[in-house]
């Protein structure tokens, strides 16, 4: 038993002789033949076949492949039985009944999942993870206690004659420089109703308009904006709005009214040095520079910066700008702040 | 130029900005009445003033507006569609576009906006009304007191609907503060201060309560609402909040008793329905008490209630004749999606695959963004194919290994089973939702895009077989939030199933000296799947004593002691040995695990006891395992004597 490979049953001298011509050279003959005829052909005469190079190149294909894909094995088991098991076999062990033979043949080899087809290989034990574990994952519901319904607009038919013209005043505004007297009513009204800031039609986007027409309404408008929540970003507006006179008399006038936060001073501070530096007509670079200068030493003299914070950018500012006298001014203002001071660091003196 | 860019601007202006005449004195008249009539709910006669009204000023928005939600109101919020077209026509007469919040820029529209996102809360579309709420809250100081608070509540609200109890509880604070206190004008005096605040106390805490429970700040939750219990012991909305913290705390039977507490009349005041909430809560203690079928009892039946609310709303809405026929409250009130949701997850956890998938690809359709809900489905995608891991070891699978026998006499032949393992690829692509493997892969990914960045959060790593096509690639993962606790707990037995995974892919990948390696059964040192000791701030002594002890364990899951899961991993180890041809090894490993894996043994192992007999040749001791277990196929005995020959005649004659 041993002796024969465990999957396929022994073939006889004349089946082997079969096989082999056909993998090799079929001759016409052979195939006139019949299966019994081919069967019962002696062939101790005829020459061996050599099979190595097919074992070869078989082996060669082989080796390219992964083991798993070479480890099956044919599912049809040859289980003879080894006692009779009907009155027909008793005493004729070993003989062929063809019609369960074709039947056997048949359910075998054809049909849709011939048996003949498959393979069984070993298989591993593929385990589900377990559900995963989530703390409150479903969703619990409550009764809202609350009536969420359209609300009534109660400013309907309420606006004050007052309200228009102010309205219609701050319109102005933005497109142009208004009388004194139109100024004085404006800032009036504001005075009277402290209210009455947010429904003049401000916005931020306008802000800049109202800096170039009107700075002096527009200063009192953002003094009186101070505690809502929108002020961060009229802030941010002013700071990013074209360096000009006004822009920076409202800024200025700001810094000595409120306490205004340092990251949007030293903003300021910055972008207008850096105007400065790209303006590429001399006249106006001039003016502005001069500008910049009183502003800066505004800042410095009411104490409202603190010089430390920006000396290194400001001194570069003034060297830079040297030939404008009020640059000069400026640079020795920093200069005498800065040895006046008893805490000073080596690396604010060095350049 | 400059001419006329002057003209157009001037142009420009009169499109926009023509004036509207003046008030009279005798609109100011009936303006206040009209406002005086609303404010006593005299909505008809309210109606009719502004009719009045809106003759004399046609191009007023502000009339037109107060005239749409004075109709509104008539009608009991039953008209929302004409409502919101009269509003988008208010919003044309006030060049207002109600759409883009940024560009609200005048205080004086804020109304409108604030009702715009009034509709859209109750629409449910919670996104785009916090989207206008955030802008309109820029303008919260000049706001009228009435608008400001309703505002200032319903951004509170918003906030919790989107689960941002942080930001939610901020709200809460800033309009303690400012928007319910009267100081905002000088000189108020003592009394009228106390007086506003409280009419609002009660809600205040109601919305603190809230927002701690959704923190999970058991504490002050706890303070909360024993001031809550002190006043208000009979608001349902009260015994709900209280109820919902006792089962957040784990004493479930006292969180049923007070839902149970509450008679369920059918519809609160805002039009929500008690039955589903009611049924839908008790399915979701009974999830923690691991009664999963019950709790799906109490799902089906919150679903069949929704079901029944919704038809009667259609149904009120076709008598009515109206446009949209649901009152403005009612339209957003089925939970539905919810169910469907708590609903899969609980039938998940009860072992029903299918009809868990079912639900879940409904629900991820409108919770798309939620990581846990794509793993969940994911998760019943696997369970559709595997229920369980002792599954291996039932009869039918056994039965699977011997398929049965052909022909009788010499030419009986057995026929072997080719594997427990599937080979069918899906037909069609992976996208259309089905319960197969490669949509539970799909699922996966997109739990792992929707995951947040951080990489603690992402608790194993993906392992995937390299064979795409028939090998179902095996991706596991489990998002969790940082610091959960329950992270520990499910370590251990996922590393341990990472080897077995990396293992059988390294085996396809013919790296078998790897794979090998990694199944060594020495490796296997913890599977456990309970929880360390509770490090929650909850107070012991309180815990109620029936809760689950282990509060992780809510679906079992086998292999369940170190013994029977290092013989699984001995088993693979026997497997990838066995294709790398070392069959005695292969032998001796396979012996070892099966006396330690438990009866019954999994059907694979008499596959590879078969395999390897057969495969070196000893039929006659195939024969004894065939005739053991599977007697039934073969009528062949081995007679077991200690000299005699192997029993099976050779078969030296023909082919069968």
């Amino acid at each position: 038993q041993f002796d024969l490979h465990w999957a396929i049953p022994a073939i006889s001298p004349a089946e082997r002789y079969f096989l082999s011509q056909l993998i090799s050279s079929p001759t016409k003959e052979m195939f006139k033949k019949t299966p019994t005829q081919i069967i019962q052909l002696d062939v101790s005469s005829m020459q061996n076949f050599d099979v190595s190079g097919l074992q070869l190149a078989l082996a060669e294909r082989q080796s390219e492949m992964p083991a798993q894909s070479k480890s099956a094995m044919p599912c049809v088991v040859p289980d003879r039985d080894t006692k009779p098991s009907s009155f027909d076999h008793f005493g004729k062990p070993g003989v062929i009944n063809p019609d369960v033979q074709r039947q056997t043949i048949e359910s075998l080899l054809t049909g849709n999942k011939a048996p003949v087809e498959n393979c069984m290989m070993p298989e591993f034990i593929r385990l589900a993870p377990p559900l995963h574990i989530a703390e409150d994952e479903l969703c619990w519901m409550n009764p809202v206690d609350m009536d969420y319904s359209v609300a009534w607009d109660t400013t309907m038919c309420v606006s004050s004659s007052a309200g228009v013209e102010i309205r219609r005043l701050m319109s102005k505004a933005f497109k142009g420089a208004l009388t004194l007297q139109q100024q004085q009513q404006l800032l009036d009204e504001l005075e009277k109703d402290n209210k009455l800031v947010y429904h003049i039609g401000l916005t931020p986007a306008k802000l800049p308009d109202l800096v170039e027409n009107n700075p002096l309404v527009a200063i009192e408008v953002l003094l009186r904006l101070m505690q809502s929540n929108q002020i961060t970003e009229y802030f941010s507006v002013l700071v990013n709005m074209e360096m000009s006179l006004h822009s920076m008399e409202v800024v200025n006038r700001l810094t000595t009214a409120v306490e205004l936060p340092s990251e949007f001073i030293h903003l300021y501070i910055s972008n207008c040095i850096s105007t400065c530096e790209t303006i590429r007509d001399r006249y106006l670079q001039n003016r502005l520079v001069r500008l910049v200068c009183v502003f800066l030493q505004s800042l410095i003299r009411n104490k409202i910066i603190d010089v430390k914070d920006i000396f290194i950018e400001v001194q570069a500012f003034c060297i830079e700008f040297s030939r404008i006298r009020e640059a000069a001014g400026l640079f020795r203002l920093l200069k005498s702040l800065d040895s006046a001071d008893p805490q000073n660091t080596p690396t604010a003196a060095t350049r | 130029m400059a001419d006329n860019k002057a003209k157009n601007d001037s142009d420009a202006e009169m499109e926009t900005s023509m004036p509207l005449p003046q008030v009279t004195e005798s609109q100011k008249e009936l303006a206040s009445q009209a406002m005086s009539e609303f404010d006593k709910k005299q909505y008809g006669s309210c109606c009719s003033l502004m009719h009045k009204l809106i003759a004399q000023r046609p191009t007023d928005p502000k009339v037109a507006h107060n005239k749409a939600v004075a109709e509104f109101f008539q009608s009991g919020f039953l008209t929302t569609d004409e409502f919101r077209q009269q509003l988008s026509k208010v919003c044309q007469m006030a060049h207002v576009n109600i759409d883009n919040s940024e560009s609200l820029e005048d205080v004086d529209h804020s109304v409108i906006y604030f009702n715009q996102a009034v509709i859209l809360y109750h629409l449910r579309q919670y996104k785009a009304a916090l989207n206008i709420l955030d802008k309109l809250f820029q303008y919260i100081e000049p706001l009228e007191e009435a608008l400001a608070k309703k505002a200032t509540m319903l951004l509170v609200e918003l906030y919790l609907c989107t689960y941002q109890p942080e930001k939610a509880m901020g709200m809460v604070h800033y309009a303690e503060k400012t928007v319910f206190t009267a100081g905002k004008n000088a000189g108020e005096k003592e009394n009228k201060e106390d007086q506003v605040d409280e009419a609002w106390k009660p809600k205040i805490s109601l919305y603190k309560t809230r927002c701690l429970l959704m923190m999970k700040s058991m504490k002050s939750c706890k303070r909360e609402i024993k001031s809550l219990m002190s006043t208000q012991a009979m608001n349902t909305a009260v015994i709900y909040l209280k109820s919902n913290f006792e089962h957040l705390r784990g004493n479930h039977k006292k969180a049923m008793k007070m839902l149970g507490s509450v008679s369920t009349s059918d519809f609160t005041e805002a039009g929500e329905c008690m039955p589903v909430m009611y049924n839908n809560n008790l399915g979701c203690i009974h999830f923690h008490l691991s009664k999963h079928h019950l709790g799906a009892f109490h799902f089906r039946k919150a679903f069949q209630e929704n079901e029944n609310a919704i038809k009667d709303i259609k149904r009120g809405a076709e008598h009515n004749k109206n446009l949209s026929g649901k009152t403005l409250n009612s339209i957003g009130m089925s939970r539905h999606f919810e169910l469907l949701y708590n609903m899969g997850i609980q039938l998940l956890h009860c072992g029903k695959a299918m009809p868990a998938f079912d639900c879940l690809v409904e629900a991820v359709q409108v919770f798309r963004s939620n990581p846990r809900l794509w793993l969940r489905l994911a998760e019943c995608c696997i369970m559709a194919n595997r229920q369980n891991n002792d599954e291996d070891r039932k009869l039918e699978k056994r039965l699977e290994v011997i398929q049965g026998s052909d022909g009788s006499g010499i030419h009986r032949k057995l026929r072997l089973g080719p594997g427990l393992k599937k080979d069918n690829p899906s037909p069609g692509t992976p996208a259309i939702p089905a319960a197969t493997h490669e949509f539970a892969a799909l699922c996966l990914k997109n739990a792992l895009h929707l995951l947040p960045e951080d990489p603690l959060t992402a608790e194993k790593v993906p392992i995937e077989d390299s064979d795409t096509v028939k090998i179902t690639p095996e991706m596991v993962l489990v998002p969790a939030p940082p610091g959960n606790p329950l992270k520990a707990a499910e370590v251990a037995s996922l590393r341990y199933l990472g080897h077995l995974y990396m293992a059988e892919a390294q085996v396809a990948m013919d790296k078998i000296a790897d794979a090998i390696q990694l199944l060594n059964p020495e490796l296997v040192v913890d599977i456990s799947l309970t929880l360390p000791e509770n490090k929650t701030e909850q107070d012991k002594s309180e815990r109620d004593p029936e809760a689950s002890e282990s509060k992780g364990y809510f679906y079992p899951w086998s292999p369940k002691d170190l013994t029977r899961a290092k013989a699984i991993a001995q088993y693979d180890l026997a497997t990838a040995h066995a294709i790398r041809g070392e069959y005695d090894k292969a032998g001796q490993n396979l012996g070892e695990s099966s006396s330690r894996i438990g009866t019954p043994l999994p059907a694979q192992m008499y596959f590879l006891k078969l395999y390897l007999d057969l495969i070196e040749g000893r039929r006659n001791m195939a024969q004894v395992v065939i005739k053991d277990h599977f007697g039934h196929v073969t009528p062949n005995r081995v007679e077991m004597k200690m000299n005699s020959k192997p029993g099976v005649p050779r078969p030296d004659t023909a082919v069968s």
